[in-house]
């Protein structure tokens, strides 16, 4: 694409309907994962995220191969993949880790295996490893509007019960919460949040899309819902940065330039941070 | 060994007891981690917890909040717990939370309010004042603005006290609550516990800290899977009872000053 002058750029992409279809659906992916990922992030489940989106691997090959939908293709492994790491750990004295490890590491084989018997295959697997969100049509478009906001109803609806299983599941338990419920609910938010998420970012990358907004808040803010706010605007500056930058250099996939506008967000605010911890402290004058 | 006998501690006012336990087992598997406990307390008790590691102590605390399955009967005030109950306020250890969690100290305090505002209501005006009101009753009033990742170890307790105050319960169960902090924020918190008890709340709190048992309990609750002794401290703190409670680890010295020495942690044991 070429352009010339601020406003011709900005306005050039957006006046091609794969690249403002992409430019809203990566914003509204970003600000479900940001919301998604404070609660992520702060209970420690992003190993948990990143296997369920390799897990959902072979789900997403087989509907992408038979022209279905691919979020629904992909859930379906996903879910199967955490019944099973549950159903191992019952059953064995395989630890909760080692079973997560050995089944998504399996199925994400499965998916390559599944890809590779088909002809031209390399094309697609970096398609879906990647992420293509140009290739969004208008009905991923409303599945993610639909299902997203489903979500982010959710999160709104149970928002005081689920912060509290966050910080103090024992007291939340003690005042008579139904945590346990409340935990698989939030797991199958997040495994749903990180399906529909792939097609945009690709399974490789979609955990940075989860946890890199929520890591950066949590060094910027000091109150949960201020993370989720921080979180939600890096995901709506990520976005539009990947989106230029995918449509402006070329064979750049948008996956890979999102996750990059995230971590040099990320980088940028470690470095100047005035919190405890952050480098930033290095530079703060003592004032006792 | 049969439990000793010893005097019940007097119930001050009321008929029924603030919290009444019969013949509460607690099982995880097979094995035994509290055997038939039967004990009951008076309204503004401050009971002390006391036996060795695995004693059953937590357990006993996590039962009387039903967070584990038991067995036998609880009574808080005659009547049985409901769900979503407001009665009994559990504070945790401090080292059982992430305190770089993203909140302010007025944040956590309001948390013990959820249990009862319900599904699908947000904290109100008058949930915010409870909390604030808890937060002036621990004297951290002036910090509820502050982020819980700037807290000392003492201000951490006092947090978790207040959260449980703003819940306003019958019967506070406390674990540990003067581990993990200096010895001038123990007597701090030990006397806060103590005006807790005075305005009338019952509190129950295992500690392994035996020096503070005398000045600070009304009864104590000894505990080595079953229940050894209860009783005011200086009727239970006998040889015997420590014995059984502890096993030969301890030594009581005698007279005028009773005091324990841990000879696991001591070189002074004779």
């Amino acid at each position: 694409m070429h352009c010339n002058g601020l406003w011709n750029c900005i306005m050039v992409p957006l006046q091609f309907g794969p690249t403002s279809r992409a430019l809203i659906a990566a914003i509204l992916i970003g600000v479900l994962c940001a919301t998604i990922g404070a609660f992520v992030v702060l209970q420690e489940l992003s190993f948990i995220g990143d296997a369920l989106a390799h897990a959902s691997f072979p789900g997403v090959v087989i509907a992408s191969l038979l022209g279905l939908n691919i979020a629904l293709g992909g859930a379906v492994f996903g879910i199967a993949t955490a019944l099973g790491v549950g159903w191992i750990t019952r059953r064995s004295k395989v630890s909760l880790d080692t079973a997560i490890g050995v089944l998504f590491a399996g199925m994400f084989a499965l998916g390559i295996f599944l890809l590779s018997v088909q002809e031209g295959y390399n094309k697609e697997l970096f398609g879906l490893l990647l992420g293509d969100i140009l290739a969004v049509r208008p009905a991923d478009l409303w599945t993610i509007i639909g299902i997203g906001g489903a979500i982010l109803l959710i999160i709104a609806v149970l928002y005081k019960e689920l912060v509290l299983m966050t910080f103090d599941p024992t007291a939340a338990q003690a005042q008579g919460l139904p945590t346990g419920p409340l935990h698989y609910l939030l797991l199958c938010l997040m495994a749903v949040t990180v399906v529909i998420s792939i097609q945009s970012v690709g399974i490789v990358l979609v955990v940075a899309m989860v946890v890199t907004p929520a890591a950066t808040a949590s060094l910027a803010v000091r109150r949960f819902g201020a993370m989720i706010v921080w979180g939600s605007l890096q995901g709506v500056v990520a976005a539009t940065i990947g989106i230029y930058v995918s449509a402006y250099v070329d064979g750049v996939p948008t996956g890979s330039s999102i996750v990059l506008a995230h971590t040099a967000i990320f980088l940028l605010v470690l470095l100047f941070s005035p919190r405890p911890g952050a480098l930033g402290g290095l530079f703060r004058r003592d004032k006792g | 060994m049969a439990t000793l006998s010893l005097a019940q501690p007097a119930v001050r006012g009321g008929s029924a007891a603030a919290l009444s336990v019969e013949n509460l087992t607690v099982r995880y598997g097979d094995t035994v981690v509290l055997d038939d406990v039967s004990f009951s307390t008076g309204r503004g008790e401050l009971i002390g917890i006391i036996g060795p590691n695995g004693a059953g102590k937590t357990s006993l605390i996590k039962a009387l909040l039903g967070l584990v399955p038991a067995s036998g009967t609880v009574l808080v005030g005659g009547r049985a717990l409901g769900r979503r109950h407001r009665r009994v306020a559990y504070v945790p250890q401090i080292n059982a939370v992430n305190w770089r969690f993203p909140a302010t100290v007025r944040d956590v305090v309001v948390m013990g309010r959820y249990g009862q505002i319900g599904w699908l209501r947000r904290p109100g005006r008058d949930d915010y004042a409870r909390a604030d009101a808890a937060l002036e009753q621990v004297n951290m009033a002036n910090l509820a603005g502050r982020g819980i990742s700037d807290l000392s170890g003492g201000q951490q307790q006092r947090v978790f006290l207040a959260r449980a105050l703003a819940q306003e319960p019958e019967i506070m169960l406390l674990d540990e609550p003067i581990s993990g902090v200096d010895v001038p924020t123990q007597e701090v918190i030990l006397h806060l516990l103590r005006d807790l008890s005075a305005a009338g709340r019952t509190l129950l709190v295992t500690t392994h800290h035996l020096q503070h048992l005398e000045h600070h309990f009304d009864a104590l609750l000894c505990l080595n899977r079953r229940l050894i002794a209860y009783g005011p401290p200086t009727r239970v703190m006998t040889r015997e009872v420590v014995e059984a409670t502890f096993g030969s680890s301890l030594v009581l010295a005698p007279s005028p000053e009773r005091i324990i020495l841990d000879c696991g942690h001591s070189h002074d044991c004779a």
